[in-house]
């Protein structure tokens, strides 16, 4: 019966290379404006019982706790840790750090609303406001245009956004930056690109919330959110993932040794 | 045949049997909440004392001892380690104690692992999004997501000035519990509620796996040596048992 020790330690590999891709992608995206870390949940999957507690044996014995044989372990979920990550001054008119609660939205490819922590705003060729790089990115919802003959823009923390012209000093507004939450953010699909999109678990959107207000977050101007992955809880992370992984491998051994010598029972 | 064979077959069965234990234990290791097994063993009466054809202990040829086979499977609870992560989901309880899930068909079932989520209507569930955690008056959380939310140290929600107490439950025994399965147990006694000055509750912890991987892989090459042990017995036993068929058959 020691193939169930083999399959079961095989579970505890495939869960933990699961661990080990998500421990990558965070890593990786380590310098990532925005980014929110993933982590891999893990649950113990059902157990054969061979004996029901309570139970009375061949021996005439009354058991208390009975015979359970665990199968192994799986990926329960993935969850995004949505914890502030550090601010990082860059001094950019058109860097947005949010400081608390809430998304940007921008306009997908497809005309669908995405959503994104990521605040590295430029302009386009019409003036609007974009994320991402300046000619192809993701236009902000709502739209804000700023006109080419503004010279400095000023956001405040509830996501006014002005400007004033070459010689004035009077700003005229240009729009307000609204956020949004989500009842589960946890819940939101991650497209790439800093991108988030709206499913069935995470709630409809609760859209054109002011910054600052209804626990929604701050704005901060000249600022960006730099990645919540911290390198050293990564790295730690990655250590034990990968010691559990030879642990589980060497059980893979102690099994195959033993049917091997199941194998070699019989002689001649 | 020589009644030895089947004791060390018997033997080599049992250690078997904690193998899959221990790889179990071994492949929770990373596993919130999870608690290992033991497999304990018991030596079995000679077959004639089980037959009734003899007396234990009267010292006699017949009482020689029947092997040895696992008895039961014991959980050990002991408290895991406590590790920060941070997010305001996540909790871990101090001592003892259990939450309080829904399971299907109405049952509630315990559980150590408080890596829980807030699913799209606002109630807390587990980390699989399938079992809502339960308050102290058995009715699932509902959290309004637009307000603040955060625990206390005595296993409550406090949402809004309005304290929402968490179910955690005692059973009367640890022996009664059983495990279902995705860090979940089921309580074969019925459980009590730990009165909220005895419990503690910390958040943005998690409980991490009880299986520690030194005394595991420990336990796992002492099961490997006695099952090639067992093994050896059982050739030595079946030589014995070739040469004198060989003798015989010479005469």
């Amino acid at each position: 019966m020691s193939v169930q020790t083999l399959y079961t330690a095989a579970t505890g590999m495939e869960a933990l290379e699961t661990k080990l891709d998500v421990i990558a992608n965070n890593m990786a995206n380590i310098n990532t404006t925005g980014f929110k870390k993933d982590r891999a949940n893990f649950e113990d999957l059902f157990y054969r019982q061979e004996k029901l507690p309570g139970a009375t044996d061949s021996d005439g014995n009354i058991t208390s706790t009975g015979i359970d044989v665990g199968l192994g372990v799986r990926v329960s979920s993935m969850q995004a840790d949505f914890d502030q990550g550090a601010f990082q001054q860059t001094g950019n008119q058109l860097d947005f750090a949010i400081e608390g609660n809430g998304f940007f939205g921008v306009q997908g490819p497809n005309g669908e609303i995405l959503y994104s922590r990521a605040g590295n705003f430029g302009i386009n060729a019409n003036g609007d406001l974009v994320l991402g790089s300046a000619n192809n990115g993701y236009l902000l919802d709502p739209t804000i245009n700023i006109p080419e003959e503004a010279v400095d823009v000023v956001v405040s923390n509830d996501g006014t956004v002005q400007y004033s012209t070459a010689g004035s000093t009077t700003l005229t507004t240009a729009g307000n930056i609204t956020l949004t939450t989500f009842i589960n953010p946890d819940g939101l699909l991650k497209l790439g690109d800093n991108l988030f999109k709206e499913t069935e678990a995470s709630g409809a959107a609760n859209t054109g919330l002011t910054p600052g207000q209804q626990g929604v977050g701050q704005l901060r101007q000249g600022a960006l959110e730099a990645s919540n992955v911290e390198p050293v809880t990564e790295l730690i992370d990655l250590i034990t993932t990968q010691r559990a992984f030879e642990l589980n491998s060497q059980v893979v051994q102690a099994g195959d040794q033993i049917m091997q010598i199941v194998a070699n029972l019989r002689r001649g | 045949m020589p009644y030895g064979l089947y004791i060390s077959a018997e033997g080599a069965k049992a250690q078997s049997k904690r193998l899959e234990v221990l790889a179990n234990n071994l492949a929770n290791v990373n596993t919130v909440g999870f608690k290992p097994d033991v497999a304990t063993f018991q030596s079995r009466f000679a077959e004639a004392i089980q037959e009734g054809t003899a007396m234990p202990g009267s010292r006699e040829l017949t009482d020689i001892g029947g092997g040895v086979k696992v008895n039961e499977t014991i959980t050990s609870f002991a408290p895991g380690r406590l590790q920060h992560t941070g997010a305001e989901t996540d909790m871990a309880i101090i001592g003892n104690g259990f939450f309080q899930v829904a399971g299907g068909n109405g049952e509630a079932l315990l559980t150590r692992a408080g890596n829980f989520q807030v699913n799209r209507d606002g109630l807390l569930v587990t980390a699989n999004g399938q079992q809502p955690v339960l308050d102290a008056g058995g009715a699932p959380i509902e959290l309004d997501l637009q307000t603040p939310w955060r625990l206390t140290n005595a296993g409550e929600i406090e949402q809004d000035g309005s304290l929402i107490p968490l179910a955690i439950v005692q059973p009367t025994s640890l022996d009664q519990l059983t495990k279902v399965g995705a860090n979940l147990f089921r309580s074969r006694g019925g459980a009590t509620p730990i009165e909220p000055a005895n419990r503690e509750v910390r958040s943005g912890y998690l409980e991490m796996s009880g299986a520690n991987s030194t005394t595991e892989m420990m336990s796992l090459i002492e099961t490997s040596r006695a099952f090639e042990a067992n093994a050896k017995m059982i050739q030595t036993q079946d030589g014995m048992m070739s040469s004198l068929i060989g003798r015989v058959l010479r005469t």
